[in-house]
């Protein structure tokens, strides 16, 4: 039987990618995000391009805001396309003014869309298998990894998420589901399109090629691309006297 | 996430710092309602046709999916940002091919409906736009509006050609051609003169798919033009897929060396490397549809300061003469030509577009004040032989020129401003041809 994956927000950038390279791979792909008409376009163009079993199934992430809904949601997703034996979280929403003290306003919203939404899906996909060996992905970023002033919100979401899954992996392990979170650098996303950055943005396909051929590794937090690894270590060992004056 | 960045036209002549969003999502795009915009593809267009100083500039090349495909009646729909290269290939998968194919093939699909492209095979399909059947398009003040043949007529026939200027085109259908085979024989027939390579495409042109030539422009006297003229025709073969890379990016800075001894060198060396190839070859159809394609040093070897061409249709009557008349121009000037083609055209004139009855003649030249000075001659000439220029390859002509050229000229201006009174599509192109009423 063909295996099921659920893509949370597939609609564009890394999602996009990993839906499209699952398709290749003839998986039944369910791809979830908040718009209709952009999810409908991408599973067309999956039937066709790829000959793939692919389905629409729209969520609101803000919209999510307890385990009842969360529970619903997931329960309506294993009666339509049955139990997801790979789950990939790679949604995420900034905001331009989230610096500073204005970060506080969109606090709210940020950390809905980011960190609890996405938690709670995670606890209800992880609580439902059926007994199943099955994988859920995680995507947060090397802005969880030392605060600064600019994505407080976001980094706080994201920082909270990574929390939470190490958490579950604690307490699941030796089950039958595995929980791998990923710090992303940069990607050729929309968000670094045309910006002058420290490092050459990594194309998503190669990201979402990298977490595709990951599945045979343990839970646990892991790099991509693999040398942000030592750029948040070196990061994490500046003094803050040093770090407070670097502007990033 | 709004970037700044620099824009150079494909000739690199021009440069302008933009804004730029790519959107990839059609939320992103219809946050864009209110504000002055213009749509940018691949960024091959030879002028700035998709850049502006006063607007923002949409990337469109992330809205790229196929949406629809009929197998049975062969249309597909797909997204504006999709390569057609990618689209050809998809098509030719499933036993089709676009009809109208531009030379490289990461020109995308908005592209090639917004400058109405034509191809090696003008003669036979027509242009571009005689395959879409219609178009989505969404206007800054308008919103999303769907027009084709019979609905919204007036903005379709102003869509097709129409520079990008009635709305960024989000999506189109278009008609494919079935695929007889998958190979394509090409047949190559050395010519003594232009002329006569003229001659031999016409006899030809109703057995083989594809006819055109190229010419070297710099021979003198009575070898003006001497070269080769191409035959193509679908053959039973074999066919690979080509994952297309876009190496033809204008920011590519090698040093130039198009200088008038190396152009004569190249040129001479292109004809006899020619001639020790074999005359006749089949190959895929898939690596035969772009004849560009790998073939981008020729671009990048002139250099920082970028290159001019001249693409201009004379009628058939005025063919002669017209031709005659370049070759005492290219030698009075005595202009190096890095490359000269022809091809044969048929069907009707379209607003600006560059469609016609005649001979297209292609002519590059290192970029040069000698250069702009033998195209300002070249404009005469083709007012004088009522020719007109392909204004995709063209960053120089002025409005009041283009109006000559072109007796549609004002009427295309004020469909534009109907469909756009607000004036919210911009391009540094629509400035340069003065078409804001």
């Amino acid at each position: 039987m063909t295996k099921t994956v659920w893509v949370i927000g597939a609609s564009s950038g890394l999602g996009r990618q990993l839906s499209e390279q699952l398709a290749e791979r003839k998986y039944k792909v369910v791809i979830s995000s908040r718009n209709e008409r952009d999810l409908d376009v991408l599973c067309n163009h999956l039937t066709l391009t790829t000959g793939a079993e692919t389905f629409s199934f729209p969520i609101d992430l803000s919209n999510l805001t307890n385990e009842l809904k969360a529970r619903q949601m997931v329960n309506e997703f294993i009666s339509k396309f049955g139990y997801p034996e790979a789950s990939y979280f790679v949604s995420g929403v900034i905001h331009d003014e989230d610096f500073t003290l204005k970060a506080a306003s969109y606090l709210p919203i940020l950390m809905q869309v980011n960190f609890l939404a996405p938690a709670l899906l995670i606890s209800e996909v992880a609580g439902s298998n059926p007994g199943v060996r099955s994988e859920i992905i995680v995507a947060s970023t090397v802005a969880a990894s030392r605060p600064r002033g600019k994505n407080i919100a976001y980094g706080t979401a994201k920082r909270a998420l990574e929390q939470y899954c190490s958490g579950l992996m604690h307490g699941l392990a030796g089950g039958f589901t595995a929980i791998r979170v990923y710090r992303l650098g940069y990607m050729d996303t929309n968000l670094s399109y045309g910006q002058k950055l420290l490092f050459k943005p990594a194309s998503t396909a190669k990201i979402a090629k990298a977490l595709l051929s990951g599945s045979h590794k343990k839970e646990g937090i892991y790099y991509l691309p693999r040398f942000w690894q030592l750029i948040t270590f070196i990061l994490n060992c500046i003094p803050f006297a040093i770090y407070k004056k670097m502007k990033f | 996430m709004i970037s700044v960045q620099r824009i150079t036209s494909f000739d690199k002549t021009e440069e302008q710092v933009c804004s730029c969003v790519r959107p990839e999502k059609y939320e992103d795009l219809f946050r864009l309602k209110g504000k002055a915009i213009v749509a940018r593809g691949a960024g091959l267009s030879y002028c700035n046709a998709a850049a502006s100083d006063n607007a923002l500039v949409v990337d469109m090349r992330r809205m790229n999916r196929i949406i629809h495909f009929d197998a049975v009646t062969g249309t597909i729909e797909a997204e504006a940002g999709i390569t057609i290269g990618e689209l050809n290939a998809f098509a030719i998968a499933h036993e089709w091919i676009i009809p109208v194919l531009p030379g490289y093939p990461t020109i995308t699909l908005g592209g090639c409906i917004a400058f109405n492209i034509h191809g090696k095979s003008q003669y036979k399909v027509g242009t571009f736009g005689d395959w879409v059947n219609s178009i989505a398009l969404f206007h800054p003040a308008k919103g999303e509006t769907t027009c084709s043949a019979v609905l919204n007529q007036e903005l379709f026939g102003l869509t097709v050609g129409g520079f990008g200027l009635t709305g960024i085109i989000l999506s189109a259908t278009i008609r494919l051609k079935k695929l007889p085979h998958h190979g394509m024989q090409i047949e190559r027939h050395f010519v003594s003169d232009i002329n006569d390579a003229v001659k031999l495409m016409k006899e030809h042109s109703d057995q083989f798919e594809y006819v055109y030539s190229w010419n070297n422009l710099n021979a003198k006297g009575s070898h003006f033009g001497k070269g080769i003229v191409y035959l193509e025709k679908y053959v039973t073969g074999t066919d690979a897929p080509v994952k297309y890379k876009n190496r033809m990016a204008p920011g590519y800075r090698l040093p130039a060396v198009q200088n008038n001894f190396f152009v004569k060198l190249m040129c001479s060396t292109y004809y006899r490397l020619e001639s020790m190839k074999s005359k006749k070859y089949v190959s895929g159809v898939t690596a035969g549809s772009f004849p560009i394609y790998g073939k981008e040093i020729y671009f990048h070897l002139f250099g920082k300061k970028g290159f001019r061409e001249y693409q201009v249709l004379f009628p058939f009557d005025k063919w002669a003469a017209a031709s005659d008349a370049i070759r005492i121009l290219i030698s009075k000037m005595n202009v190096s030509v890095a490359l000269g083609s022809l091809k044969l055209f048929s069907g009707p004139t379209h607003y600006l577009s560059f469609a016609g009855e005649g001979v297209c003649i292609t002519i590059d030249v290192q970029e040069s004040k000698n250069a702009i000075a033998f195209f300002e001659k070249m404009d005469v000439l083709t007012i004088q032989y009522n020719g007109i220029v392909n204004l995709s390859k063209d960053s120089r002509l002025s409005g009041a020129t283009v109006s000559t050229l072109f007796p549609d000229y004002e009427s295309f201006k004020a469909g534009i401003h109907r469909a756009d009174p607000q004036n919210l599509m911009q391009s540094s192109l629509k400035s340069r041809l003065n078409l804001r009423l």
